[in-house]
């Protein structure tokens, strides 16, 4: 599925965040939006999935617009939020509890327990986890939502620099697989490069895209990402600049 | 840790016991008559044999209270959710409600009796206008408190309001309307004898009253005793109800990392 959003027009308290925004996502594409903090990418992510109200603009699904949220997409927030009182297999089947199916929807998920790491704990609770199985478990609840295009806002950003790497690493594996549309929020260069098949860098205010890069390659590994340091190096030029214009 | 566990059961027992035979010894030694002072041996003489018409005076006490109680919760769970689900409706009732608690429940009863007759019906509402206010307000405010990102998440998943109540607000409120169910269950008892007090042809607050006009002083200390046990099982109930339905138990209810 194709997304796009045309014209998005949003403020807050009277002050411009994010003024004839367009932002245009290809049918399985990958793309990754990294910015300072607080220049209002979030807050994209949040208007897409219909969390927000817009004050502008349109959000279009394969040219169908889409007003308030829908079920095409499935937004991945920052904290993994899994319910206190749910186990692990009632909260990646949160979306069964909400629309029916739940039975369908369990099978899928015991299915993919291992590929997510959770093999065994299905019957636990969320504080039996550590913090790097929660966010997968978060993500597995993401991924068996039936939408067409995931929006994971900063999905790794709570976590250690180990268990951000693996999650990275178990993330690229499971791209293949999940073949859907991705936007990726973000404020690490290095995940948005290697996760990524193009970085859009936000900055300013009202944000705008500062920089927009296409990265083509077959092989992605810790060592490749490692050598891109003329991408990195653009990449937070462009950070930096769009900060600066705060 | 168990030696620790052991010795703070101990302790306040030890204190108990200690304080009964003080009694004990004052009343036998100082030859204190039964009508102004029972000892705890005669008390407890007087429950023995007083236990069948005690239990059956209970149990019409215990299914007021029973009876009153599950208004209460019914009552209390509509209001807290229609208070929270519609904003105006909090802005109308929040403040009346706090304004009726500072009316003493127990002083109404001569009205309620006046319209609902003499039967159990009075003293199911005063149970209910007793128990309902401290279960509805912490009930209401915990589902308000409820974290707004899980909402959203139900809301990205395009949930109606139905599913965001059953789902999160009801679940991550229930300790809070458990706490409150605690101190409502502890009043419940006390607000079925009082109002037995008043006007009624059976149950422990008539029996009391019969017995304390007969100067019958270690019977009134056996009726005492039993409300107070009453009191401990309607506590004891709420506790055991609380750890079968909060799963897991509230303690390790953490918000997300």
């Amino acid at each position: 599925m194709k997304l796009s959003a045309e014209g998005i027009c949003i403020g807050y308290h009277g002050e411009p965040i994010l003024r004839d925004f367009h932002l245009q996502v290809n049918e399985g594409e990958f793309v990754s939006v990294v910015g300072p903090s607080g220049c209002g990418k979030s807050t994209l992510l949040n208007l897409i999935a219909g969390l927000l109200p817009r004050e502008g603009g349109q959000v279009l699904v394969d040219g169908t617009e889409i007003s308030g949220t829908s079920t095409r997409f499935s937004l991945m927030p920052q904290d993994d939020l899994l319910l206190p009182w749910m186990t692990v297999l009632e909260n990646v089947c949160l979306y069964g509890k909400v629309h029916g199916g739940l039975k369908s929807l369990q099978w899928r998920a015991l299915e993919n327990l291992a590929t997510f790491g959770l093999n065994g704990y299905e019957n636990r609770y969320p504080h039996e986890l550590s913090g790097g199985m929660r966010q997968r478990a978060a993500f597995l609840r993401t991924a068996l939502c039936p939408a067409d295009i995931l929006l994971l806002d900063e999905p790794f950003a709570s976590l250690d620099v180990i268990t951000r790497e693996d999650l990275q690493d178990w993330l690229l594996q499971m791209r293949q697989e999940l073949g859907r549309t991705v936007v990726l929020v973000t404020h690490d260069i290095d995940e948005a490069i290697y996760l990524s098949d193009r970085v859009l860098v936000l900055g300013g205010r009202p944000a705008e895209i500062r920089l927009e890069q296409t990265i083509k390659t077959h092989g992605r590994n810790r060592a490749w990402l490692f050598a891109q340091s003329d991408l990195r190096q653009a990449l937070y030029t462009a950070l930096k600049e769009g900060r600066d214009d705060f | 840790m168990k030696e620790t566990k052991w010795l703070n059961r101990l302790l306040p027992t030890s204190v108990l016991l200690g304080l009964l035979l003080i009694w004990e010894l004052g009343v036998r030694l100082s030859g204190i008559p039964l009508y102004i002072l029972p000892a705890p041996t005669k008390i407890l003489r007087a429950f023995c044999a007083e236990l069948p018409l005690l239990l059956r005076h209970s149990s019409i006490t215990l299914s007021e209270t029973i009876l009153g109680l599950t208004l209460a919760i019914i009552l209390a769970m509509s209001i807290a959710i229609l208070m929270d689900a519609y904003p105006p409706v909090r802005k109308a009732i929040y403040p009346l409600l706090v304004v009726t608690q500072t009316v003493p429940v127990i002083v109404l009863a001569p009205i309620f009796i006046i319209y609902l007759g003499f039967g159990m019906a009075p003293k199911i509402l005063i149970v209910v206008l007793m128990c309902f206010f401290p279960i509805t307000i912490p009930f209401a405010d915990a589902m308000g408190a409820q974290d707004i990102r899980r909402i959203h998440l139900l809301s990205s998943m395009g949930a109606p309001k139905r599913k965001v109540y059953t789902l999160v607000k009801i679940p991550g409120a229930l300790p809070a309307f458990f706490s409150g169910l605690k101190v409502s269950a502890t009043y419940s008892i006390s607000g079925a004898v009082v109002s037995e007090w008043l006007s009624s042809s059976a149950g422990l607050g008539y029996y009391m009253l019969r017995v304390k006009n007969g100067y019958m002083l270690d019977k009134v200390f056996a009726s005492v005793l039993m409300v107070v046990l009453l009191s401990l099982l309607m506590n004891g109930a709420v506790k055991l109800l609380s750890r079968l339905i909060l799963k897991p138990p509230a303690h390790t209810r953490r918000s997300s990392s």
